[in-house]
């Protein structure tokens, strides 16, 4: 009995415009994405590959002596990740280096500055696909699924026989899903193999793992939506009533409630900006030198006398009482300097967590942070590259920055006992790789999430449609 | 054999859709429950085939209690709908054949299809059409064709000859008389008295879900029944003859 309602499920979907819809949408949209989206990509594997190979040029060659506080001596590239084809996430809007220099770490410029035209109309990759489109069309496949029948009067004579309505209910989700999903996957496959006779290393298990991740995410997202659209029918007469909900439905999930929620955050737990912190520390350094050199002059001043030779023992003995005000002066930055990172951290966190949860009220940015994290162009990446950052920043603090002094005494010292031996920058490290384990425990909540509506949605459809009066 | 027992049915507690109703509808019988709109027809209707739950009363089909043995119950009878939309990108054989496997039928051959549809007045050259080409008349016809294939013992008609034409509505009842011989158990409700008039062995006058009067076939004959419904169904006294 439930092979027959399958089949007519199937064959009902089959005959309808929105089966054409669905495969134009499918065997058009998908390969071509993920087409375009590898093509960019290996533009910017090319550029990244350049752009670290003269930097490094640039840093073995001659590291400055004494350096203005806001050059950049050497930057983190941040590496394309191949799985960008399928989620764009954060890349583009993560800056495209990081430039280390003796007030900090200097962000680049983002590819979205780049061309702001492009990124004001958004990303059209195979996760926006899924989200927005593959969302919108599960819906029209499932707003009439009790509705519709209920109209056309199908609906008793199908249950005046005798058929249990669960069986009903259950053929309509799964004939449905499959009309739906079979497409889906035929188009994915066959914009994998395109991918795959360019060049994509599909073959590397952890990438083909995440790859079969974005999948199984990408159905349980549709399911989602079939469970969205079932409720809605099974709780409306009408199905053009039905519709209507269900585009208002898909309006406020998808385009409206992941927005609000950062922007409710914005206002919750508001942040500086990042130049603001970066002005402040500027200011923090300038603030301490003035108040060294003051410190200093002093020192001299009251050890040396008022009128001093410069004289290479002259030079000695200022370097002698200059080295604990140095240290002192380099203590006092650094902590500084750290207390307002923190402080600005902690206020971004908190503003990201908020954003984050409160987005999470829709299924929509479940997918969307699990995709990225899959995609390694999300969270993970971010945390990552910055983490790599400010690491290299520390040891490039250890081995360079520190031994940097650059006030009035020394330029007079340098001028008279010569240059000081240049220490050569240790280039930017390698960026660790996120393992899938870790992309697992960190993507855990949304796809418990999604698992979550999936089953809450379909019980809710089962609860009401055991109850219709027909 | 169909019959209802003080079956009641109130909805939220304090609308009475149906109050009480005993009646029976032997094989071989056309029961006509005559009423206006709200009067309770569609309510018993959903009732017998267990759509919706009696408030108390209980009805049966073949010794089958409906409320509690639903599914067993539903194998012996078969439903015709007011307004048969079908699947509409399905033709009506592809109809048909969906209806009959759902009905118990394992197999059906396309021969037996076409007999059927043939039987119900269907033109060959509709039997593969999508049944969106379909005019009500059509679609009404292929309905009683999904219970005609059913060959259950008892059959429902919830008012399926609104909006046929008299040729239509004619076709109809010769297609009710034929299933009457096979020893059909009819229940058929509807506004329509002349028709009810014409084929009817009993007929019920439900009036806010009071089975009010019922008649046999010689009373249906003797009696003017239009004037009878109204009387019941609007209060409607008749008119006194002018010229006395």
């Amino acid at each position: 009995m439930l092979m027959t309602l399958i089949q007519k499920e199937i064959m009902h979907h089959i005959l309808s415009i929105r089966f054409v819809a669905l495969l134009l949408m499918c065997l058009l949209l998908v390969p071509l994405t993920l087409h375009i989206n590898y093509r960019n990509y290996l533009q910017n594997q090319v550029n990244y590959q350049e752009s670290v190979k003269l930097s490094n040029a640039e840093t073995e060659e001659k590291p400055p002596d004494s350096p203005h506080p806001n050059m950049e001596v050497s930057k983190l590239f941040l590496e394309p990740s191949p799985l960008s084809v399928f989620a764009k996430g954060l890349e583009e809007s993560l800056p495209s280096y990081l430039g280390m220099t003796r007030n900090g770490v200097k962000q680049g410029s983002t590819a979205l500055a780049e061309a702001p035209l492009t990124s004001a109309l958004g990303n059209l990759d195979f996760l926006f696909i899924v989200s927005t489109v593959f969302s919108l069309l599960a819906l029209l496949f499932t707003f009439d699924a009790v509705a519709g029948e209920r109209e056309a009067g199908t609906l008793r004579i199908t249950l005046a026989n005798a058929l249990p309505r669960d069986l009903f209910l259950w053929s309509k989700l799964i004939g449905g899903y499959i009309v739906f999903v079979v497409p889906f996957l035929v188009s994915f496959l066959l914009g994998l193999l395109l991918l795959v006779s360019q060049g994509f290393p599909l073959g590397e298990p952890d990438i083909l793992l995440r790859v079969f991740g974005l999948t199984l995410i990408s159905l349980l997202y549709i399911g989602v939506f079939f469970g969205i659209g079932t409720v809605i029918s099974t709780y409306l007469d009408s199905s053009k009533t039905a519709l209507i909900v269900a585009f208002t439905v898909w309006v406020l999930a998808v385009l409206i409630s992941p927005r609000v929620g950062f922007l409710t955050a914005k206002l919750i737990a508001p942040t500086r900006g990042i130049q603001s912190v970066y002005m402040e520390k500027t200011a923090i350094r300038d603030n301490l030198n003035t108040e060294k050199e003051k410190v200093l002059g002093e020192k001299i001043i009251g050890t040396l006398g008022a009128s001093i030779n410069l004289d290479k023992e002259t030079v000695k003995k200022v370097n002698k009482l200059r080295e604990p005000i140095d240290a002192e002066y380099s203590q006092k930055f650094q902590e500084q300097v750290e207390k307002v990172d923190r402080d600005y951290q902690r206020e971004r966190e908190r503003q990201e967590s908020v954003g984050e949860t409160l987005s999470r009220i829709t299924p929509t940015s479940s997918l969307i942070y699990l995709a990225m994290n899959l995609s390694e162009t999300g969270k993970i990446k971010r945390n990552t590259y910055f983490q790599t950052g400010t690491r290299y920043y520390a040891q490039l603090e250890d081995e360079y920055f520190r031994n940097i002094v650059d006030d009035d005494f020394q330029t007079l010292a340098q001028f008279v006992t010569g240059k000081s031996e240049q220490k050569k920058i240790t280039p930017a490290p390698e960026m660790a790789d996120i393992s899938l384990s870790e992309t697992l425990r960190h993507s855990v909540v949304d796809l418990l999430l999604l698992c979550f509506l999936a089953m809450a949605l379909t019980t809710i459809a089962f609860l009401k449609f055991f109850r219709l009066d027909i | 054999m169909l019959e209802t027992r003080d079956l009641t049915k109130v909805y939220n507690e304090s609308v009475l859709a149906v109050n009480e109703l005993n009646l029976k509808v032997d094989d071989g019988e056309i029961y006509v429950v005559l009423g206006a709109n709200g009067a309770g027809k569609s309510t018993t209707i959903s009732m017998l085939l267990n759509f919706i739950e009696p408030t108390s009363g209980t009805a049966l089909v073949d010794d089958i209690e409906i409320p509690k043995f639903p599914l067993e119950a539903k194998k012996h009878l078969a439903y015709v709908s007011e307004n048969v939309e079908l699947y509409r990108n399905f033709t009506a054989r592809q109809n048909l054949s969906f209806f009959a496997k759902l009905g118990g039928r394992k197999k059906v051959s396309n021969e037996e299809l076409d007999a059927t549809l043939g039987r119900v007045g269907l033109p060959e050259e509709a039997f593969t059409r999508r049944v969106k080409t379909f005019s009500k008349g059509m679609r009404q016809r292929l309905g009683i064709a999904i219970a005609i294939m059913k060959n259950a013992q008892a059959v429902l008609l919830d008012e399926p000859t609104s909006g046929l034409d008299p040729k239509g509505g004619a076709d109809f009842l010769n297609l009710l008389r034929e299933l009457k011989e096979e020893g059909k158990a009819i229940f058929m409700s509807t506004h329509d008295i002349f028709r009810a008039k014409e084929i009817a062995d009993r007929i019920g006058i439900l009036v806010q879900g009071n089975l009010e009067r019922e008649l046999t076939r010689d009373e249906i004959l003797d009696e003017d029944l239009e004037a009878l419904y109204l009387h019941y169904v609007a209060g409607y006294e008749p008119e006194e003859d002018a010229t006395e």
